[in-house]
Parts: C-alpha cells; structure tokens; sequence
C-alpha cells in the first residue's frame, strides 16, 4: 500500500475517541434501518413471500432499501436542506424561506440544548452529576416568563433582563443540591433528580394560581412575553425562519465554556477537582467552593437554556414546558455525554439530536414512520458511545498507545 | 516449571516496550529481571501472565508453545502472579481471598468453609507460610496480605510464581521473611521470577539476574556481581550510590510542632503529643515503621488533617489547622506519600501538573485567565532541569513512568519560593537513577538554607539523608538521634523501645 | 490470513452496509416522486403531546380522519406528533409546505400557533378541536367546540333516575371550562330531575357559580384531581362519594376515571360510573358492565365531516358548535339496563332541548 493510503488505513482502524464516535454513529443508523424493518408491514411481508419463491428476493431487497432509503433520505433533507428545492431556489430566487427552513428549525432545537448541555458538561468535568437540569431550565422559564411579561421595558433592557431572570431562576435551583452537597455531603444526584419533580409540580402552581397565568383563561398556559422580552428571528419576523437570537447566546456560552475550561484559573480548579478531588484539595483548592459554584454556573445555564427555548419560539409557557419527551435538560445529559463534556463536542451532538429530532418529524409527514425512530437512534448512538468495548470488536480497531478509550464520565462517586 | 521467552516484543504505537527479549527461567530457580521504571519489566511479565499479547516472539512452557488469551489460561497452565497492588478482596477472610474463583462448593453452591480452611492450611505448612485463613484481609498487616497473595497462587498450582516489585510495600524484617519463602518456594522445585530494581535484594536472593534496559536485554549475570556495576548495567552509566553531603549548617527553627494530637481516619490517635522542630539548613529524618503516625503528622502539617491539640508554626505564623492553600502559601512544599492520589492529576497534562498548586501564581495567570504560554514555558524550563523523561509537556501525566512522575513532583515543589521541604517516603518505587537524581536535588536544597523534613520507611536513607533522625513508634517520637546512631539502636527505637540512646 | 487483513474485511462489510443504507437515500427519490401522479387531497392531523394513541382526544381526531379516509378514499390522511409546545408551529409549517388540504389541530394548546398559521397563509384550511381562535384575519379556520353541557343533562337526568341512595357524584380533572362544563350541565339534569319529579336528588362535587355557563369561563366549586393521569387519586375521591352516600359518579378526568371504574368495582355491585367524552363500552369494553353510560364529545364526527367537506369544496371558517342536535354530543348508553320508560324520558328531554324550550342553565332550577 502507499504509505499515504496506509497511513489513512491506520487511522481508520485505531481506536481513538472521535473514531468510536463516527462508528457509533454508523452503527445507530444501522439499528435505526433495522427498526425500520422489523416494523414495516410491506417490508416484512416482502422477506416473507422469498419463502414461497427465490424470485421474490430481488424484490424484497429493493423495497427494504426503498422503504429505509425514504426514511433517511426525508430525514437528512428535512433536518438540514433538499437539494432539488434548494436548487429551485437558488435558480429561480423563489421559495428561499421553504429551502432554509430546515436548517433554521434544526438550529433553532440546537441552540437551548447547546446551553444546557455545556451546563451539564461542565458539572461532569468537576465530577458532578447535574441529573437536575431540567428543573433548573423549567424555573429559569418560568422567571423568565414573569421578568417577560410582568415587567415592561424598551427592550435593549427587558431582554437582558428576561434572560437574566432565566439563569437566576436555574440557579436558585442549583443552589439547593450545591449547599447540600457542599454542608452536608448529600449526594447530588438524588437531590437533584428529585427537585425536578418538585420545579414540574411548581410550573403548574405557577401557571394555575398565579399572576403569570394568561387573563381569561383558566388553563394551565402563561401570559405571553412582551415582544421587547423575546429572543427576535435572526432574519427578521418576515423570513420566516425561526431560527432566533438564542443561536448568538449559544455561541457566546460555546466561547464562555471554552474559555472558562481551558483558559480560566476556576476552570482549571473545577477540572484538577473532577479529575483528581484529593489532589485538588492537597493543592489547595477548596472544594466546597467549588461544589457551589458548579452548580452555580450549571444551575445558572440549565436556567439560560429554559428560558432561551421560550423566549426564542413559543414566547409563552404550558404545562407540558420541558416535560416529558421535551425535557432538554434530560437530553442535555446524553449529549454532554456524547459531546465528551466538551464545548466543541456539545456543539456537534447537539445538531446531531436536534436534527435527528427534526428530520424525524419531516420523515414521520413523508413515510408515516413514528418520530419514535429518531429517538431510537439517539439512544442506540449514545449507547455504542458509552461501551467503547463493542464499537472496539465491531470494527476490530487496535488500542491506541494509551490502552483503553475511557467513559466520559467515569463513575458515580461523589 | 521451565518457562523460556524467545524474540518477545510488544510494541503500543511508536513505542517499543519490549524488543526481541529471549529469557529463560529453569526449574527451582530465582530468575531475578532487574532494570529500571520504565525498563519494560512490567510490559513483559503482563505478556507472560496473558495479560498482553506479543507482537512477535513465542512463550514455551516446558518447551511447548504457547497462546494466552488471557491470564485465567496462564493461570491453568501453572503460571501465577502478585501483583505489585495487591487483587485482595479486603473485607473477605483470608480463605475467602485464597480461594475466591476456585470455591470448593456444597451442595446448591455453598461455599464449603471447612474444605477451604483446609487446604489453605495444608499449602500454608507445605511451604512455610503462616497466615490465618480466618482473618480478614484489611486487617493483616501489608507483608501478610502478599502472603495471602503468594498462598492464592500456589493454591491454583502455580509451578511459575512472577513477583512484580514484591518489597516495594515492606519493612525490613517483612523483606526477610519474604527471602525466606522465596527460597523455600525454590527449594521445593517451583520457578520464580522476581522484578525488582532494588540491588541489595537482587544480590541476596536471586540464582541469575538479567537485566533489561529500554525494553532489551542488556546482560545476564550472577548475582555476585557486584551493586555498583549492577547499578551501572541498568542506568547505562555509572551511578553513585551514597549520597555526597558535607555538615549542615542548621539556622533558626523554621518549621515546629508543639505538643500536636492528630486523629486518624478511625478516631485513634495517631500522632500523640509530638513535638520536633525543623531548622533552617538541616535535614530531619523521621525514621519509623510504616502505620506508626507519621502520615497523619505530614497530613496535619500539610493542612489537610485536623490538629486535635498543641500548635504548628511555619516560619513563626501559626498554621495550626490552617487551610491547605494558606500553608502552600506559607512556603511549605509537600511530596505525599500517595503521589498519584495526593500531588498527581494523572489525566491532566505534564505541564498543567507543573502547576497544580501554584496556577494563579504570576505569571502562570492574570486576572483569572491563564497564561499558558508561561505555563508551557515553565515546563520546559523544568523539564530540562529536572531531567524529566517525556516525549513533550502536554503528554498526559499517566504516559511518564513513576519515576519520572515522582520527579514532576519534586520539580514543581522545589521551583517554588520555599521555607520548608516535607518529603513523605519521597524515592518510594523509584529505580537507582531517580532515587540519585532525588537525594541530590534535597541535599542541594538543604545547602541552600532550606528547612527539610523527610519522612521515610527505608532505613539507609534515612540513614544517609537525615542531618538528625527523628524515630517515631505508635504516635510518638521515641528519640531523636545522630546520623552516626548503629543500625541496631535505631532498630530498637523503631520497635518503640523509648530512650534507649536518648544518651 | 493475517489478522490485520481480516480486521480489514470486517471494516470494509461495516462500511460497505453503512454506504448502502446512505446510499439508498438517493434511490428513493425516484420511487417516491412516481406514485404522486393520482392528485389525492391530503388531509393532516398535527397531535397534541399526548400522539394518536392516547385514548382521548388526539387518537379521536385520528380516528375521524380515518372515517374521512373511509368513506372518500381520495382522502390520503397523516399525522405529527407533537413533543413539546415549541413543536407546533413547525408541524403545522411542515404540513402547509406539504400541500395539506385541510391541516387539523387539537386542542387549546395550539390555539397561538393554529392563528399564527391561519393568517400567515390565508387559502390553507384549518379546523381546531376544542378551541375557537380570537384574533383571526380570514375565514380559513373551523372552530370545533361542543356544548357538552347538554349531553350532560341527559347525563345527570339518567343518573337522578336511576340512583337508589338518592346521591350522585362528580369531579373534574383539572378546572378548565371544557371540564367544568360537562359538570354544569349533569348538576342542571340532577336539578331538572328533581323539579319534576319532586325528588331530592343530591349532587357531590360541583356547585355551578351564578348566571351563565359558556365555553370561555364556566365556573363553580368542586372537586379537582389537579392532572389528567392520577388514577389513584380518581379512586380515592370516587370511594369517598360511595361512602358519602352516592351510588353513581361521573368522573370528568380522562383516564382518571379508571381510578373510579376500580373504586365501583371495590364497592361491589349497585355502584355504578358514568363515562365522559368516548363510549366507555368502546373504548374500555372490559368494564363496560360498571357503566350507566357515558356523556359523549362527537370528536370523531366533527372532524370526519370537517375533514370531507373540505375534500368536496364545502368548507366554511367559523364556528362548529357541536350539540344534541348535529350529534355533536350525546349520551349513550352503557351496560347497565336502564328502563325503557327513563330512555323514552330523556328522548323528549333531548327534543326539549335542541327546541330551546329546557334550558341546561342549573340556576334556572331550585338546588336541593
């Protein structure tokens, strides 16, 4: 072999973490076509007419491609952009805000799930388990939505203001399972798992029982946000794109993450206490300071991604703000996991999930697959992440020089 | 068993741990493998334990080839390892320990105790050693517990036993009794091979040393060789082996303790009522057993363990129960005992480590932001100082060798303005190069006007470091000698015979 | 073979099946593209969070569809599920750039974004389940509301009839009007029961508040279980009205009512419940002997027929209201006998009231 293809081989087939990361990624779609498979009537009908005639066979592979090839091709072409109406555009000037709207909604989904995920990223870094994000992102909506649409200001004012009622209300949050942890030593993945419980019980309190409630109703949904209080279109309220404001303070979080991991004195005092508490503590660092101001800053961005994800599509909150299925700060935890905690990494699964999400919905309209599939992918993928081990034997790679591709997070410890 | 190596190699990237090793080990004999942290000794015996698979070369036991898959293979074939941390489970009994994995089983899959008891009494005598298979494991002190090990491996029929750094963890007396079974073992036919990079017990106990040196064999020679061309073989230059230094000069009293109560982790009192003080210019050595307080005494000294009673001063400022920043800002330097656990972030990089303790410092950061630029600059500027062994400063910590790392250690604490030194078993697991390189950079330090403080269970260096020697026993200081003290009365002191050469 | 060729073929299977499965993506665009020749009218349903399998009104919105699909198979029907409220405006985009005939929406939850769609594209169709909009510019939306307050009565007149301990029940999910209406109109068929039967027939659990009950605001004092999904808590409030005295509650709470299914079943036989929104005897065949019947929200219906008339050209925005008359919403009965002469009874009263002559309002009746 030349020694540049060689090289490449060698790079292909030795185990490193982004590599495991594209297999994974391979092998979650490849479980994804087999879902689809085992659950689409034709295409089983299909392999089971081959048992009456070899003839059938031919058939029966062309339509699972067709059916599976349908499935992908609407969700790559609904999360990011169709070639032939992008095309249309492009030549005809017409229909831009049709052929953009993918991209935009794909970044609009990424954008909250970015800050909650750097939140949750950063906690993991320092050893601590933030289970508790999508209570802190519930509250910080919810101050949010009272800064928004209780206060009236111009809105140079009002929006920062919102914003920053958001990430108070995440951290006010955070600070409980912090001070726990931090007076008492409790432990913070139940304090925090369990406060979610108690945040989804206030929402509705919230949204029943009290001035944020919308006058003339008696449902469980909010006033709307002042227009000054909102997160505006990027392009503009007449492109039709939804894609909002709370792109620009997801990359500015991106940069802060950064910065504060890899260039700040704190950052370095969180990452020695993740990596090595006992250390950190003969070095000096105190670690009950820290604690609280993980949580802190966690809290405090799980609150930003809340309030981000209302001010910058709905404008208002429901009952059903961040539960369930919609819970970002739940999904944060698998794409900071994905993401190895990294600033950069968050960015990448995020898209990924968000237009996984996305796509899934334009491939649901199209096939009439369930949405479902999508999350079926997202967990296959963060599941082949999580065990190295499997991907390893899978595509048989060789172990690097440094052994093992560890976890991203390497145990439950506290 | 006779066990032969032939063109062993292992390579992990770039690096190539061990090259084309041929070795044998016959029947009943002590095969010593000497070489330094780092030489590829560890590398090679996880091959031969199953525990690796070699690139190339072939394993023969008994003149047949073989294949591990893994070690549960070796272990069949008569191959058994102690590992240089023990694989004990702590809270199980000694019987439980040895034959966990090979249960003897009632009926239903109950463990039968009677039979395992047993057996373990039966190898125990057969080979001379006594253990009581229904202690519990965290209980026996650390020279038992490897020999709970060493019965484990009999008990699954090793005829082969690897020994990776067997009396890195022992008293002297525990080193003995250990030389003892060793022969025996060899005596009644089993084949041992011993890595060590200690030269007095390589001497004293092996039939054939071989020494490897970067992942070759450099020579194989007798055991009569002697320690300086020994020392020599493995470094790959000549090696001094005593440490050169003139008279102290000791100044003021830098660092004292007054009358300090410390509590262990169980609320025992480990350091009872000690009082020293260490002068500027001097080395003191705190001589002692293992076990005997003096890693509470460090802790406390270090900020890191509660002081109960009685003062700590540094250069005149009480530091007594201050927190660990304000006494590392006082100008104490610490090498723990634990380093990997206490002054190492393994995953983090050389020269992030370089400044673990000191990263708001100037010009490392400003105004919260740090500068890596200086940050890298001072590790290179270390590195070539210190002699550090890496392929570049962002390596991760866990690439260097435990030499190396212990230097990192010693290069960040002593790049700093220092008023007094606390060295904590400081050349602990390192090989002769490193343990030269250390004593040097102390006694260098010492001349300088610095205040030391080691704490070590290695009776030659104390011996050879300590300008005065301190000798703990159960939480007290049982006297405070001259270096010129015998062996023997020192000894005693050890043994908690208190005032014996107070004279 | 050496291992590292093997290693090789294995990667180069892996890849290979995972370029196939990318490959195909382009494959499928000719297949796809070719059976659109037939012109259908597309009729999509964006769901709530609950999706279609829900047992409420989302898998009734469905199921209409269906119906739809059934009777005018040039109905091609599909449906988005919703995960979060940021969902529904780019569901309901999707399907406008789909070329949805007519786009379906349910429930108040997607009244903002329903409106928001309907008068940024003025010649798409819309029809709303539960909600009727405010602020609309066109006439492009079908407000699908239903005075259930009437089955109700029905309702609350087949249950004063039929108890034997002279006390009925009745709770709600949460206090929403779409809730709270229901109960209005069985405590004003309780009341009617007494006025012209001289009976004093007792009602545990909603007292109407004065004047006039409507969908915007019906409001009163009663019993709440604060969710749609406590069916613990439906058991608990369904046992304390038994042992107050009643025989027969009406649960107005989803599948919270199970709760009461199980608390009547406790309570043995002579205890009965009355089923809310879709037959209970359909919809939970199993237990349909503990039920009287049920006050049923023509859902179904409503959408079938919106959905068809926007097939043929029919459709109007405005206003659906579902009543008795338009089958809109009705009682049916359950697995209980019920005499013929209380059927032939509340048959006149039904006539009564899509005459206008019997008012549902309970204060126009002396409560007991």
């Amino acid at each position: 072999m030349p020694e540049g293809r060689r090289r490449w081989w060698h790079h292909l087939t030795t185990q490193r973490p982004w590599l495991v990361t594209l297999y994974a990624l391979v092998l979650g779609f490849v479980v994804g076509a087999l879902v689809i498979i085992t659950t689409t009537a034709s295409v089983l009908d299909a392999w089971r007419a081959i048992f009456s005639s070899w003839s059938a066979l031919g058939h029966a592979i062309k339509l699972t491609f067709d059916v599976v090839g349908a499935a992908y091709r609407t969700m790559f072409t609904g999360a990011v952009v169709n070639p032939r109406v992008f095309w249309h555009a492009v030549t005809t000037g017409q229909g831009w805000t049709y052929a953009l709207t993918p991209m935009s909604e794909t970044l609009t989904y990424a954008a909250p799930l970015i800050i909650a995920s750097v939140g949750v990223g950063i906690a993991f870094q320092t050893g601590i388990f933030n289970i508790g994000a999508n209570g802190q992102a519930i509250l910080g909506g919810v101050a949010g939505a009272y800064a928004g649409s209780l206060i009236h200001l111009p809105t140079f004012l009002h929006l920062p203001l919102t914003l920053l009622a958001g990430i108070l209300g995440g951290v006010a949050v955070g600070l409980i399972p912090g001070l726990l942890k931090a007076y008492t030593g409790a432990h913070e993945v139940i304090v925090t798992l369990m406060l979610n419980y108690v945040v989804a019980a206030l929402l509705i309190f919230t949204l029943l029982s009290t001035a944020l409630q919308q006058p003339g109703q008696q449902n469980d949904i909010s006033r709307t946000i002042d227009p000054s209080a909102q997160l505006a279109p990027l392009f503009g309220a007449a492109s039709g794109l939804r894609v909002n404001w709370g792109l620009a303070v997801a990359a500015l979080v991106v940069v802060f993450a950064w910065w504060f991991l890899e260039r700040s004195s704190l950052g370095f005092d969180f990452r020695v206490t993740g990596a090595n508490p006992q250390a950190a503590r003969a070095s000096g660092i105190n670690a009950r300071a820290v604690i609280i101001l993980v949580f802190v800053i966690s809290g405090g961005l799980a609150g930003l991604a809340g309030i981000v994800q209302m001010a910058g599509t709905t404008h208002y909150l429901d009952g059903g703000f961040l539960i369930g299925n919609a819970g970002i700060g739940f999904t944060a935890i698998t794409v900071a996991l994905l993401g190895r905690n990294r600033p950069g990494g968050i960015v990448w699964s995020s898209l990924l999930f968000a237009g996984l999400g996305v796509g899934g919905r334009a491939m649901q309209a199209a096939t009439g697959i369930p949405l479902d599939l999508a999350t079926v992918i997202q967990s296959a993928v963060v599941l082949f992440v999580a065990t190295p081990v499997l991907v390893q034997e899978i595509f048989r790679l060789r172990h690097t020089e440094a052994g093992e591709v560890r976890l991203a997070t390497s145990g439950w410890g506290s | 068993m006779r066990l032969e190596l032939r063109g062993i190699t292992k390579r992990f990237g770039p690096l190539t741990a061990n090259d084309h090793i041929d070795l044998t080990v016959e029947p009943g004999q002590i095969h010593c493998l000497l070489g330094e942290n780092g030489a590829g000794k560890s590398t090679l015996m996880n091959v031969v334990f199953g525990l690796l698979h070699p690139d190339e070369g072939e394993i023969l036991v008994d003149g047949v080839p073989q294949r591990f898959a893994n070690s549960g293979e070796a272990v069949r074939k008569g191959i058994g390892m102690v590992h240089q941390h023990f694989m004990l489970v702590p809270v199980f009994s000694v019987a439980e320990n040895v034959v966990l994995g090979f249960e003897p089983t009632r009926s239903l899959g109950r463990l039968d105790r009677a039979r395992a008891r047993e057996e373990i009494r039966r190898t125990s005598q057969e080979f001379n050693l006594e253990v009581d298979p229904d202690a519990i494991v965290e209980n026996l002190p650390v020279g038992l517990q490897q020999r709970v090990e060493i019965l484990k491996a009999l008990n699954h029929d090793a005829e082969l036993l690897i020994l990776d750094e067997p009396t890195a963890v022992l008293t002297p007396q525990e080193i003995d009794a250990l030389m003892a079974i060793m022969r025996s073992l060899a005596a009644s036919g089993k084949s041992i091979l011993f890595i060590s990079h200690k030269l007095k017990e390589v001497r004293a106990v092996s039939d054939v040393v071989t020494v490897i040196r970067q992942g070759r064999v450099i020579d194989q020679v007798p055991p009569t060789t002697d320690e300086a061309t020994l020392a020599s073989l493995m470094v790959g230059r000549d090696v001094t082996l005593t440490v050169a230094k003139d008279a102290a000069a000791p100044g003021e009293p830098v660092l004292r303790l007054e009358d300090v109560v410390v509590r262990d982790d169980r609320g025992l009192v480990a350091v009872d009522h000690v009082s020293l003080s260490v002068h500027a210019g001097e080395i003191l050595a705190l001589a002692g057993v293992q076990g005997n307080g003096q890693t509470e005494l460090v802790e406390a000294v270090a900020g890191m363990r509660d002081v109960e009673s009685g003062r700590i001063t540094l250069g005149g400022r009480d530091i007594t129960n201050a927190t660990p920043r304000h006494v590392l800002d006082g100008g104490l330097g610490h090498i723990p005992e634990d380093r990997q656990r206490y002054g190492l972030v393994m995953s983090m990089t050389l020269a992030d480590n370089l400044v673990l303790n000191t990263p708001r410092r100037a010009p490392f950061a400003a105004r919260g932001t740090r500068n890596l630029g200086a940050v890298r600059a001072n590790a290179e500027d270390l590195v070539g100082r210190f002699d550090i062994r890496t392929t570049s400063v962002e390596s991760p910590l866990s690439a260097l060798s435990g030499g190396n790392q212990q230097k990192v250690i010693v290069a960040r604490e002593l790049s700093r303005p220092l008023e007094v030194l606390v060295a904590a078993q400081p050349t602990r697991g390192l090989d002769v190069g490193s343990i030269e390189y250390v004593h040097r950079q102390i006694v260098e330090q010492r001349n300088e006007g610095l205040a030391v403080l080691i704490v070590s269970s290695e009776l030659d260096e104390v011996m050879a470091l300590g300008d005065r020697i301190a000798v703990m026993h159960a939480g007290q200081i049982t006297g405070v000698v001259d270096p010129s003290t015998s062996r023997e009365q020192i000894g005693l002191l050890m043994a908690g015979a208190v005032g014996a050469a107070d004279a | 073979m050496s291992r590292g060729d093997r290693r090789g073929v294995r990667l180069g299977v892996w890849l290979g099946t995972a370029s196939l499965v990318l490959g195909s993506l382009t494959l499928g665009v000719g297949s796809l593209t070719a059976q659109a020749a037939a012109k259908p009218f597309k009729a999509c349903v964006v769901t709530d969070t609950g999706g279609i399998n829900d047992k409420s009104f989302n898998a009734s919105a469905w199921k209409g569809m269906q119906d739809a699909h059934a009777r005018n198979k040039n109905i091609v029907v599909s449906y988005l599920s919703s995960t979060s409220s940021a969902d529904y405006v780019p569901n309901i985009n999707t399907f406008v750039h789909r070329g949805c005939g007519i786009i379906v929406t349910v429930g108040f939850l997607m009244d903002t974004a329903t409106q928001q769609a309907a008068n940024a594209h003025p010649t798409q169709k819309f029809a709303i389940v539960d909600d009727a909009p405010q602020h609309l510019k066109y006439h492009n939306v079908l407000a699908l509301q239903y005075e259930t307050d009437q089955a109700a009565f029905l309702g609350g007149y087949l249950a004063a009839a039929s108890t034997k301990t002279g006390v009925v029940g009745t709770y709600g999910g949460m206090e929403f009007p779409s809730v709270t209406m229901y109960m209005n109109g069985f405590v004003a068929g309780v009341r009617y029961f007494d006025k012209v039967k001289g009976a004093a027939v007792k009602v545990l659990g909603w007292t109407p508040a004065k004047g006039t009950c409507s969908l915007a605001s019906c409001g009163g004092t009663g019993t709440f279980v604060g969710n749609f999904t406590d069916q613990t808590a439906g058991k608990t409030i369904t046992a304390n009205d038994f042992a107050a005295g009643a025989d027969i509650v009406f649960p107005v709470a989803g599948s919270v009512g199970l709760g009461s299914v199980a608390a009547a079943q406790q309570a043995g036989k002579g205890h009965s419940i009355m089923w809310v929104d879709s037959n209970g005897c359909v919809s939970d065949a199993a237990d349909c002997s503990w039920f009287i019947g049920t006050v049923a929200k023509g859902v179904e219906a409503s959408v079938r027929d919106a959905v068809l008339a926007a097939a043929s050209g029919k459709f109007h925005g405005g206003t659906y209201l579902g009543t008795l008359k338009n089958q809109g919403t009705a009682l049916e009965y359950g697995g209980i006998p019920v005499p013929a002469s209380v059927k032939s009874a509340i048959a006149t009263i039904a006539k009564g009231i899509m005459a206008g002559t019997i008012s549902v309002n309970p204060n126009n009746y002396p409560a007991k």
